[in-house]
């Protein structure tokens, strides 16, 4: 039976390939996100143990609200002294950090790489530092400032340049003393970083008489855990943090990788996705192998091979592709982890060394989802292959088993119903859960229904002529064939369809959003994530044909055990954002510890006005006047505080926009008012269309990435139409032969192939689409409350797809219809 | 019974009255020079009358098949002619021959004539179909009727009998009007009264609608149905017998060693 087994894998290379590559992209997709993982953790774990390499203990500050997430509050600066103070103690330096953005030669700020901070902190020498000076020399007073060296060279500043720097506390021109390296680092993680010496960056960054950390040295016969320990008995338990520099380290290598596990979420879902795809493939492709094989298989069986023995047989062929497929999937993980390394570098987000990190549990991991997913698909068509009788060597034909149709499509639209109505009901995971249940209700009842689609579909073709007629009833001779291969190519589908529809539809809720809560007429913006300086809505405020200034940010604080997330925007330009309130006065923002309430949380909260509301932020807890509610708006979730309490309440606290509304009839001069601040104090600037615009492209922007990593599932499906395709056409022989002697001619012969393939290809598009928009409005319908409030139809993006699923459908049978004219018509015929 | 004696017809005078005909057909399987060359068809020259049903018999092996395949454009000569229609197929293109086989030539195999996808009518009017001509009305009607299947033109092959299914073949290949049909053990898969009417629906083919007919076979009885028979052994002609009869076959079975 083995050797039987490996003379046919090997007698059938090309489609034992073929079918392997179904599992190598999941499997490439899972060791893909593995090594990235890996190299992204040991990347960072060494740039922070770097930088915190000689520091035996570090004390910061802690934010109010106890949480490590929130941001700190600073020290005063004499706890340097009492640490110095502290036994064992052998040096001790203060330092702070804080947002600064460098305004660039073109006059426009300069954003870090990859998402990354643009801060700026202290230049101090001594053995406590792991910054050096590349060139140059090190900044003194107020009037010099290093950066480093990757920006410098960005923006060809060399030692002696004026450069013009954006902080909490304004701008301001220094000259650039030298550039900044971080042991064989010419940037952190792609930050761009501006240092002074300590005293100028206390001023300049908003720490007067105040630091964010002091590290220590130990000396020699202490170790780390007890110095930590003599520092934090001394320093008391209130509001301090003391850490040892490699607990430290530890942490912040553990807070940028949480921030970055968005995209193993992220890849991890197509894995899955992938694997899925495959997994349909595998399934139909050994069904096939099963139904062709009956003989073969009953021959083995007469001869006296156990069910286990056939059933063995079949699985043991499913490993071997299983493996073929993980070890190319394995390699291929490794070169889509160095991919995204080249994409990060390109884009200047260059992570160093120790590339690709390529542990043995990714191979374990990676060959065993591969090996598991192959044979756990392979294990129906290897039973049914295990019940053939004996008796079908001499009939040729094993009985099809037929189940009750009604019944069939009776339990698949139960299961669809409840997964639509588990999606409605239901939140977070239970959504999911009902999406999953209703997309593969829909694919057992595609099997069902494939038949009477590929009629329908295939009509206009059959209508072309005989070719077109024969294609088409190919494509439905076999339904549960069809249902799988369209299946495989469905799955991708109606995920793009799913993820455009929510695409869409998040941008029409937004621009309707913006158009009615957003009453200014321009935007301004930090750049990337960055903030924006409080400077530039106090610079704006009373310049000519401006009417009204609202600087907006948010600060996430703790309201009784749980979180909330509080808006804040200037007191008295509460109109700039469209608040209506429904009780209360906007007003009485102006009051400072006060705070406006959403319907909804007022509700929840049992919130009337003049009741009292305990907040904690980072740098405190206040107990703040409820002073009224507002019905849902855009821009103010829960809660709206007034600008002033946002910055005595956060350390650095940025604007996150700053809305400017022009006097009535002069726009102009009001954006030459606004020019003119911004040449001073860089920062984006964008009328509302604009700033709308840019909202839709970021939506654009990852719908597309979405969009490519979902087209490798179609490929992956591609594959699977090309596989049952070529087994068909192996499969029909004698009828290929028949039909080129009584003059087929092979380019008919090649076009009937490729009808019945479009025709596959087609049902699984217009399914697919079909079905992913019932899930994106599903999904909309659920999120309602979350903003999400318009529905739309991406028709353009619909149309295209079902453009593609055409194509697709033609190039998945380029090779079969290959085959399928090369095939010698005498031999066709003569074959008993 | 009465033998005719030029079982070779030298084709200058034989062209005018032969829907095909071979000269020096020769027909080599194997790389030349190698063990294992077999040589089916051996110097062959023969040719088959308009209007004629003809039989070509032999043992297996005697290369019998592979004169049929030769002469359909479904098999190349190694060397010689093989003419259909005044037409040298040792010329022709495999596009050609596939648009030879379709417009000029019908074929009803000993099994899977029929595609299984397409009904009765549908197998019947294939060829047209790939041409992308209408069939003719009239001539169809008469063929349906004469293999007597008006009532079962919308099944599929899978619905029909073995014997209903070589009568759709047949009709198949009598629909085009071809020049000349080819059958390839038409009735071996029969039982005998299906065979026999099946055969005499040929001999009908022939006497009354004009077509012209070369069947294989290994059966003297069906071979009897046929006006011209001619032997082949070792992939030779090695006889011919005129208006047959199926004793008359089996004797000169008998002589020939088979």
């Amino acid at each position: 039976m083995w050797k039987a087994t490996k003379a046919g894998l090997l007698a059938h290379k090309l489609r034992l390939i073929l079918t392997a590559f179904a599992v190598t992209a999941g499997v490439g997709f899972v060791c893909g996100t593995l090594v990235l993982t890996d190299t992204l953790g040991a990347t960072f774990n060494t740039l922070f143990e770097e930088v915190s390499a000689n520091k035996s203990v570090i004390v910061s500050g802690l934010s109010a609200t106890g949480d490590d997430g929130d941001a700190a509050a600073p020290l005063p600066d004499s706890i340097i002294d009492r640490v110095r103070a502290v036994p064992g103690v052998a040096a001790a330096r203060g330092d702070v950090f804080s947002f600064a953005q460098i305004v660039g030669p073109d006059g426009k700020p300069v954003g870090a790489i990859g998402g990354a901070p643009t801060f700026g902190t202290s230049y101090q020498e001594g053995p406590l530092s792991s910054t050096g000076i590349a060139a140059g020399r090190s900044p003194k007073g107020l009037g010099e400032v290093a950066i480093d060296k990757a920006t410098a060279r960005r923006l060809g500043f060399t030692p002696g340049a004026k450069v013009r720097i954006v902080t909490i506390t304004g701008v301001r021109e220094y000259t650039l003393s030298g550039t900044l390296t971080f042991g064989s680092r010419d940037n952190l993680a792609g930050a761009t970083q501006v240092s002074w010496d300590l005293p100028t960056a206390q001023q300049v960054l908003g720490r007067p008489g105040q630091v964010d950390e002091v590290d220590v040295l130990g000396q020699k016969d202490v170790s780390d855990d007890e110095l930590r320990d003599r520092v934090a008995a001394s320093l008391g338990p209130n509001g301090v943090k003391v850490q040892t520099g490699a607990d430290a380290a530890a942490a912040q290598a553990k807070q940028v990788k949480e921030g970055l596990s968005f995209f193993n979420y992220f890849l991890g879902g197509f894995a899955v996705i992938s694997l899925i795809v495959g997994s349909f493939i595998i399934v139909n492709t050994f069904s096939i192998l099963v139904a062709q094989r009956t003989r073969e298989l009953a021959l083995f069986r007469a001869l006296g091979a156990s069910r286990r023995q056939v059933l063995g047989s079949v699985l043991a062929e499913a490993a071997a592709t299983g493996l073929v497929g993980s070890v190319l999937g394995v390699v291929g993980g490794v070169l889509l982890a160095a991919g995204i390394k080249l994409l990060f570098a390109a884009i200047g987000f260059d992570l160093p060394g120790g590339f690709p990190v390529l542990k043995l549990r990714t191979v374990v991991v990676g060959l065993g989802i591969g090996l598991v997913v192959t044979t756990a698909a392979a294990l129906l068509p290897a039973i049914r292959a295990g019940q053939v009788p004996p008796v079908a060597a001499m009939s040729g034909n094993a009985v099809p088993r037929s189940s009750g149709l009604v019944a069939g499509i009776v339990s698949r639209v139960v299961a669809i119903v409840a997964g639509v109505v588990l999606m409605v009901q239901g939140g977070g995971l239970i959504i999911a859960l009902g999406a999953l249940l209703a997309f593969v209700g829909v694919v057992l009842l595609l099997s069902l229904l494939a038949p009477p689609l590929a009629g329908v579909v295939g009509v206009p073709l059959a209508r072309t002529g005989i070719v077109g007629r024969l294609g088409q009833a190919n494509a439905t001779r076999n339904p549960r064939r069809t249902a799988t291969t369209a299946a495989a190519l469905m799955v991708g589908l109606a995920l793009v369809g799913g993820a455009a529809t929510l695409a869409a539809s998040s941008n029409a809720s937004v621009s309707k959003l913006i158009d009615r809560s957003i009453k200014a007429d321009f935007v301004l913006s930090g750049t990337g994530f960055n903030g924006l300086s409080p400077a530039v809505s106090q610079a704006l405020a009373g310049r000519p044909g401006i009417a009204g200034v609202a600087s907006v940010a948010q600060v996430s604080a703790k309201v009784g055990e749980g979180r909330r997330s509080f808006t804040s925007v200037s007191a008295g330009a509460t109109d700039l954002i469209a608040l209506e309130l429904t009780s209360g006065s906007a007003d009485s923002l102006k009051k400072g510890e006060a705070v406006l309430v959403s319907e909804a949380e007022a509700k929840k909260r049992k919130l009337k006005v003049g009741d009292r509301l305990e907040v904690t932020f980072p740098k405190g807890g206040h107990s703040l006047e409820v002073g009224g509610v507002y019905k849902a708006n855009q821009v103010a979730d829960s809660y709206l505080i007034s600008a002033d309490l946002f910055r005595s309440s956060v350390p650095d606290a940025l604007d996150f926009f700053v809305f400017v509304r022009a006097a009535e009839g002069q726009l102009v001069t009001a954006r030459s008012s606004i020019d003119q601040t911004l040449a001073e104090l860089p920062a984006k600037v964008q009328t509302r269309k604009q700033f709308t615009a840019e909202r839709r492209q970021r939506t654009a922007q990852l719908l597309s990435i979405i969009v490519v990593l979902l087209v490798l599932s179609v490929l992956i499906a591609v594959l699977g139409v090309i596989n049952t395709l070529a087994l068909a056409v192996f499969e029909r022989t004698r009828e290929i032969g028949l039909l080129r002697a009584v003059g087929t001619r092979r380019g008919q012969v090649a076009r009937m192939v490729v009808v019945e393939s479009v025709v596959v290809a087609f049902i699984g598009g217009v399914l697919g689409l079909g079905v992913g928009v019932a899930i994106g409005a599903g999904t909309v319908a659920a999120l309602k409350s979350k903003g999400l409030t318009e529905f739309a139809v991406p028709i353009p993006l619909v149309l295209v797809g079902l453009v593609f699923s055409i194509g697709a459908g033609v190039v998945a049978a380029v090779w079969p219809a290959f085959r399928a004219t090369r095939l010698n018509v005498l031999q066709a015929i003569t074959v008993e | 019974m009465a033998t005719t004696s030029p079982t070779t017809i030298s084709p200058p005078r034989a062209v005018s009255d032969a829907a095909a005909w071979t000269l020096r057909a020769t027909k080599v399987y194997g790389k030349p020079g190698s063990d294992n060359v077999v040589t089916a068809l051996d110097d062959v020259s023969v040719a088959f009358r308009q209007g004629h049903f003809s039989a070509i018999m032999g043992p297996s092996g005697s290369g019998k098949s592979t004169l049929l395949h030769c002469l359909a454009g479904l098999d190349t000569l190694t060397s010689g002619q093989a003419v259909i229609a005044g037409q040298d197929l040792s010329t022709m293109s495999d596009r050609q021959l596939t648009e030879l086989r379709r417009d000029r030539v019908g074929f009803v195999f000993q099994a899977y004539n029929l595609v299984p996808t397409l009904t009765a009518l549908e197998n019947i009017t294939l060829p047209a179909a790939l041409a992308g001509r209408k069939p003719d009305q009239a001539w169809l009607d008469s063929v349906i009727a004469a293999v007597n299947l008006g009532d079962r033109l919308s099944h599929r092959p899978s619905q029909l009998s073995g014997g209903q299914q070589q009568r759709v073949a047949c009709a198949r290949a009598l629909a085009g009007r071809p020049d000349i049909i080819f059958a390839d053990e038409p009735s071996g898969n029969l039982d005998s009264r299906s065979s026999g009417e099946l055969l005499s629906f040929l001999q009908r083919a022939v006497k009354e609608l004009g077509q012209t007919i070369v069947m294989v076979t290994h059966d003297p009885s069906s071979a009897a149905y046929a006006d011209m028979v001619v032997f082949l052994a070792d992939g030779a002609i090695v006889d011919e017998l005129n208006d047959p009869t199926a004793e008359g076959i089996l004797d000169r079975m008998k002589d020939l060693g088979a």
